[in-house]
């Protein structure tokens, strides 16, 4: 190296040194760093959104190629091919990685936040970049959020894995990358926002993630604007909002909007009993490949049904069909996104959402027109309509209404907007016991409370705090016996066995207090009479469990045997470690943080 | 207040015939036979009798208190048997017995259970009460010996 340079770096150097170890630990250093990095992630995110959008729409013009190839003797549409060799290479890649297919949607999102730090490896966000692609690409009716929120987060979560970031800041930018990649794909980054707030953080208000959340969103959205220009997707004809006398049908709209949210989860259901249960499919192609050539079959009469659906949805807000076709196309559109999710295809939910809210909208106003002589704007039902089924299927009634406004670009029907999706929202809420995810995440053995905050001891099994250094006692064993080994007993008590090592049951020191004051027991009792049956818990059950079960009984131990089955014991878990790990757990939550930064301040 | 002889009854005391000591508790759980105590009289004596086979419940001074605590008791309950000849029950003191308590007990009883065998433990350490259940002729006076109260 030239000598010449040696100064220069030499001064750099130092500068970085002094630079680090003044500032490197202050409260500016971390914030401006926080702030940088939220806008790196907010122009990288959205730059892999526009990237994903550009993509699908060329892969859509370039599958649309084959559609006008026409065989002029015959002439036979060739629309029906398509979903079908998009089924062929989607299915193909779902058995090349299974595992990676697997960890699909906005659900598997929120699963690598909460359980395990927002690690989300690169290739599985680089295969759900290119999956949806040829999925939607090729005609499958779904949407583009649930591939972009995966590509967002992934982002970040790839973003702090190169900076060697901990696990709290990359579950902070896995979160804002899946709400800046919502807010470039759909140019909406208040709604992006909220998608973070609502599905994403679980409606944790608090969560350190927001303010990451809304700079990424925002640096997104302008990227996305900049490279894909500022256009609405949606072309909303003249429409009027209608009088205040035409309230109660938006709100009779709101019910229906929630039944056609519980009639998905139903379809999706028994789709899903047909699959798995029924049928029991496990080749990918099996399952998706009669359900692509099925759909491309009814594409040749409905082209409408093709990929995500927008200008459907324009022709719908146009009047283009009549009553009939609207109330079909709202029956096929419901039926074959809940296919194509359960036979393996891969897409989001909130296109689809719209559109069969449009759908339902329209047919409402048009059918209660047509019996009652009303003059319901078609059109505003339909914009209503779709936050309310948007609302009702994500459980997001925020996400949607902001959602709904910043697509349409219109502020007019703001009002009946909101009452629907909430309407929607506590239709399936109150009806399904909880919001989507929170039910699919219980599905998976997760509990979420209320507030949006996860079940702490749900993250961790028993296994992980079993202890082996534990007390046990023949069943045999006399009295005099016994009352030794527990006064000398590590944990305060000690399980009973048999002969095979077969738990039969605990005893503690509480439970013979009355024998011991009564000196005439002595010579009668043996350990076996003294027996408390305890539940039990096994190596995979979470510690949540667990801890149910202690205070359930008022027990300071529990045992862990082979299984319920096989009461093998193998360890016991202590209410302390219990207390212990989950004191860790909130540290590692970043919660405590908060507690020592305030009485420190307070000092 | 609650009497130890409330936990039994005058038709679940008995003068046994066997001399056989597992004959003996069987004979003696049979008089729980058209009470509400036990729904699963045969699981009771073979909990019984395994019990007794693993160490003799004949605490000496002529005396056994045969128990188990499993779940098909509904309520926990004793039952009093009599021997004037004496059965062999390979008691501490290698003497035959010839008072027989025995207590039945659900499997959530834990504390009733210990309460209830520590009260009649108190009873039975007296001589002069051990006597008197020997000699009375009628089931009401061998009751009247348990009428103490549990929590004192």
């Amino acid at each position: 190296m030239p000598s010449a340079w040696n100064i220069p770096l030499q001064l750099f150097t130092r500068l970085t040194r002094v630079f680090q170890s003044r500032y490197a630990r202050t409260d500016i250093y971390r914030y401006l760093g926080h702030v940088v990095m939220s806008i790196i992630l907010g122009l990288v995110a959205g730059l892999a959104g526009v990237l994903f959008h550009t993509l699908l729409e060329w892969m859509r013009r370039a599958f649309e190629i084959i559609s006008l190839l026409k065989f002029d003797f015959y002439d036979i549409d060739l629309i029906f091919v398509i979903p079908v060799l998009g089924g062929v290479i989607i299915a193909g890649m779902t058995r090349l990685f299974p595992d990676i297919a697997r960890e699909k949607d906005v659900l598997s999102v929120i699963k690598s936040i909460l359980l395990r730090d927002g690690k989300i490896p690169i290739k599985t966000t680089i295969f759900h970049f290119i999956a949806p692609i040829i999925s939607i690409g090729s005609g499958a009716p779904l949407g583009p959020e649930g591939p972009a929120a995966k590509i967002g987060s992934g982002v970040g979560s790839y973003l702090s894995q190169l900076l060697r970031l901990g696990p709290v800041d990359m579950r902070m930018y896995a979160s804002a990358g899946a709400g800046a990649a919502i807010a470039a794909v759909f140019n909406a980054p208040i709604a992006g926002v909220f998608f973070g707030i609502e599905v994403i953080l679980m409606n944790d208000l608090k969560n350190q993630a927001l303010s990451a959340l809304i700079i990424s969103s925002v640096v997104a959205d302008v990227i996305s604007r900049a490279l894909l220009g500022n256009h609405h997707v949606f072309l909303i004809p003249a429409y009027s909002t209608g009088p205040i006398s035409e309230y109660p049908f938006y709100l009779v709209l709101g019910i229906l909007c929630g039944f056609l949210s519980l009639l998905f989860f139903w379809l999706r259901r028994c789709f899903r009993h047909l699959y798995n249960n029924t049928l029991k499919l496990e080749n990918a192609w099996l399952r998706l490949l009669p359900v692509t050539l099925l759909f491309g079959i009814i594409l040749i009469e409905f082209h409408q049904l093709y990929g995500i659906g927008y200008s459907a949805i324009n022709d719908v807000l146009a009047m283009k069909f009549p009553l009939e076709v609207v109330f079909l196309l709202l029956l096929l559109k419901i039926v074959f996104v809940c296919l194509f999710l359960e036979a393996g295809s891969y897409g989001g939910v909130f296109a689809p959402s719209l559109m069969m809210g449009v759908l339902l909208g329209c047919a409402f106003a048009c059918t209660v027109n047509a019996a009652l002589g009303t003059s319901l704007s078609p059109v505003t039902f339909a914009l209503v309509g779709m936050g309310g089924v948007l609302a009702g299927i994500n459980s997001m009634p925020l996400t949607s209404v902001l959602l709904v406004f910043e697509v349409t670009n219109d502020y007019r029907f703001v009002l009946p907007l909101m009452l629907v999706s909430v309407i929607a929202y506590l239709v399936v809420v109150y009806v399904n016991h909880g919001t989507a995810y929170s039910n699919d995440l219980l599905l998976e053995g997760i509990d979420v409370s209320k507030r949006g905050e996860i079940d702490l001891l749900g993250k961790i099994k028993v296994a992980d705090l079993k202890r082996i250094d534990y007390d046990t006692i023949d069943y045999r064993t006399p009295f005099p016996v016994l009352v030794r080994r527990l006064l000398d007993s590590i944990h305060g008590d000690i399980c009973v066995i048999n002969d095979r090592q077969r738990l039969l049951g605990v005893i503690s020191l509480n439970d013979i207090r009355q024998a011991i004051t009564s000196m005439e027991l002595s010579d009668l009792l043996i350990a076996g009479d003294l027996i408390n049956r305890v539940p039990t818990v096994t190596d995979p059950d979470p510690v949540s469990v667990a801890i149910q079960r202690l205070e359930e009984y008022h027990l300071q131990t529990i045992p862990v045997v082979m299984s319920a089955a096989n009461p093998t014991l193998t360890g016991i878990l202590t209410h302390r470690d219990i207390l212990h790990a989950y004191s860790l757990l909130l540290e590692k939550m970043g919660t405590d943080q908060y507690l020592v930064n305030y009485s420190s301040r307070k000092k | 207040m609650t009497l130890l002889s409330d936990y039994s009854s005058t038709t679940y005391i008995k003068r046994l015939k066997s001399r056989n000591k597992f004959k003996a508790i069987e004979e003696l759980a049979r008089s729980f036979e058209n009470a509400d105590v036990c729904v699963d009289l045969d699981g009771l004596v073979s909990a019984l009798i395994e019990r007794e086979k693993i160490m003799s419940t004949g605490i000496g001074f002529g005396i056994a208190i045969p128990h188990a605590k499993i779940s098909s008791v509904n309520r926990i309950a004793f039952a009093v048997g009599i021997s004037k000849t004496g059965i062999d029950f390979d008691s501490i003191d290698g003497k035959p017995v010839h008072i027989i308590i025995l207590v039945a007990a659900g499997e959530k009883q834990h504390k009733d259970y210990l309460k209830l065998l520590s009260r009649i433990m108190s009873v039975l350490k007296q001589e002069e009460a051990r006597s008197r259940l020997i000699d009375s002729s009628s089931n009401e006076d061998i009751l009247k010996t348990f009428q103490i109260a549990v929590d004192s």
